[in-house]
């Protein structure tokens, strides 16, 4: 028989070799029984590193997390206090200011409005977490790719800036955002009725 | 919405695909599965519905449903045909991006005339400089090729109706041929965020700017069968295209049955001068043979077909034309 130029893979635990369940939307799995992460890469299930990022809250929420740096006509900026300046903060710059800013991008299903909105507020709040050491615990469903995540870093880059700047043709011609270190994390939220909070940086969704 | 029927990969059994999707469930075994393009694209076919003699038929019937009736369509004969898979390349996902755009903008200012009288015009104000973040689903298709001499712009896809296989290349091409396609996957996600940066409204703008792109890109290149006919009538040869779906005729040009010539209206004359002048009861036979004649001929005694007649306009039935 020939070969398909489509296929269809089981998804099947690598480790447990336990059935796995997704949503239809999906891209990355998470094993019901033993924990194990996995995504499909070049046709084939592959494991994925998920870090779990310390924090209170029972629910765990991934998000695509990287160091960034923004080059517009003004240059390079590649430290929090560049940032801090272009996001119109007074607030004056702490040990951390020497930094990379980090972007912190929602994965899971929420409308692209709402996920530039969480992603702008994650990200101004210039968050440190430190990774727990019970890994394995369940997030929720990542629907969000690798591949997609540079498109809406720069949308939530651009969310963050002042107004002025967003108004400024030749600034938005010349701006970008380049990532660096993406990982994927699952942060803690704890459930308050229907709205999920993270406690460490008083945010709701 | 279009479903893709697949082969369980674990126990053999059909499940579907919804269009777009990652994952699917099979309702058998409870084995989810994940579909897997060829380098990210999906090549799918939709099996053909019609065969070559219904395609056929659905020509005859056509060309019998207009004015000139059955004869019309006996008079072409059936010269060959091939199934043709036209592949179109279908983009799903999400646009994304910004957009920046100056506006011209107005404002109402009340004055008064020489008479004291109140009144408001409008007047220009400075440009408003906009900026706004674009998300919005994106469902395209767009011919992989150059089809409009199949009569073929785009496909459209309805779940309930069509169905799509996964592309076996060596089946297909057993039952037709498999057209090649002409455009890159590049050239079809321009046009697609073209589509998308012109569908965001742009009254009174004067300039923009913009950066969109495709978010969680579901590509797929579609192949659709359509029958190519061919016909003759005379040492004429008329290609007719068939949707080898619905069996819709997609386009085909035939010209309408000639009427009247020009002998009829002579003969007549020539009879009716040769009966007159030969004694009048020839005269009176060739009448009544010459009334038989146009009743026949054009079933009617409208005055305007018979003045046409009569004077030989050769006249032609309006031709069929589709696509």
């Amino acid at each position: 028989m020939a070969e398909l130029a489509i296929k269809a893979v089981p998804l099947i635990c690598g480790k447990c070799s336990l059935r796995m369940t997704a949503h239809r939307q999906q891209v990355i799995y998470q094993c019901n029984g033993c924990g194990a992460v996995w995504e499909l890469a070049q046709g084939r299930i592959a494991p994925r590193k998920v870090v779990h990022l310390s924090g209170n809250g029972n629910i765990g929420l991934p998000f695509w997390n990287a160091a960034f740096r923004i080059t517009s006509q003004q240059g390079v900026i590649a430290d929090t206090a560049g940032f801090m300046t272009l996001c119109g903060s007074v607030k004056p710059p702490d040990e951390r200011a020497k930094l990379s800013p980090e972007l912190y991008v929602p994965a899971f299903a929420l409308p692209p409005q709402q996920a530039i909105r969480l992603g702008r507020n994650m990200t101004v709040r210039f968050p440190r977490f430190s990774e727990s050491v019970n890994g394995d615990r369940s997030f929720e469903p990542v629907m969000l790719g690798e591949k997609d995540v540079p498109q809406l870093a720069e949308l939530i880059a651009l969310a963050a800036l002042v107004e002025g700047r967003r108004n400024n043709q030749d600034f938005l011609a010349s701006f970008g955002v380049e990532l660096s270190g993406l990982r994927l994390v699952a942060i803690p939220f704890s459930r308050e009725g229907n709205r999920l909070y993270q406690a460490e940086m008083n945010l709701e969704v | 919405m279009a479903t893709i029927v697949f082969k369980c990969p674990q126990c053999g059994g059909p499940f579907e695909f919804a269009e777009g999707d990652c994952s699917s469930l099979c309702s058998f075994c409870g084995v989810t599965s994940l579909l897997v393009g060829d380098r990210g694209v999906h090549r799918l076919i939709i099996p053909e519905r019609v065969d070559l003699k219904a395609a056929r038929t659905s020509l005859r019937k056509l060309l019998a449903s207009q004015e000139e009736g059955q004869a019309f369509a006996a008079s072409f004969s059936f010269s060959g045909g091939s199934l043709l898979f036209l592949p179109f390349w279908r983009i799903r996902g999400m646009a994304m991006g910004w957009q920046w755009c100056e506006k011209e903008t107005f404002k109402e200012e009340i004055d008064y005339d020489e008479n004291g009288t109140r009144y408001t015009r409008r007047v220009k104000a400075p440009n408003e400089r906009v900026f706004s973040l674009v998300a919005k689903p994106l469902s395209f298709s767009s011919p992989a090729g150059e089809y409009t001499p199949f009569g073929m712009i785009r496909v459209g896809l309805a779940g309930d109706v069509l169905q799509c296989e996964p592309m076996d290349y060596p089946v297909a091409a057993a039952r037709g041929s498999v057209v090649d396609p002409l455009k890159g996957i590049a050239q079809a996600r321009q046009e697609a965020l073209a589509m998308t940066r012109d569908s965001i409204e742009s009254e009174g703008v004067v300039r923009k700017e913009s950066r969109i792109r495709i978010s969680s890109e579901w590509l797929a290149l579609l192949y659709y069968p359509v029958w190519n006919l061919h016909f003759t009538r005379g040492d004429r040869f008329y290609p007719v295209m068939v949707d080898a779906i619905n069996g819709e005729v997609i386009k085909c040009r035939f010209p309408g049955e000639k009427q009247h010539g020009p002998f009829l209206p002579l003969a007549m004359l020539a009879l009716l001068v040769l009966g007159w002048t030969t004694m009048p009861l020839a005269g009176v036979a060739a009448t009544v043979l010459v009334f038989y004649l146009l009743k026949s001929r054009l079933g009617t005694w409208d005055a305007s077909t018979i003045i046409k007649l009569l004077a030989g306009i050769p006249e032609r039935g309006a031709g069929v034309q589709r696509g």
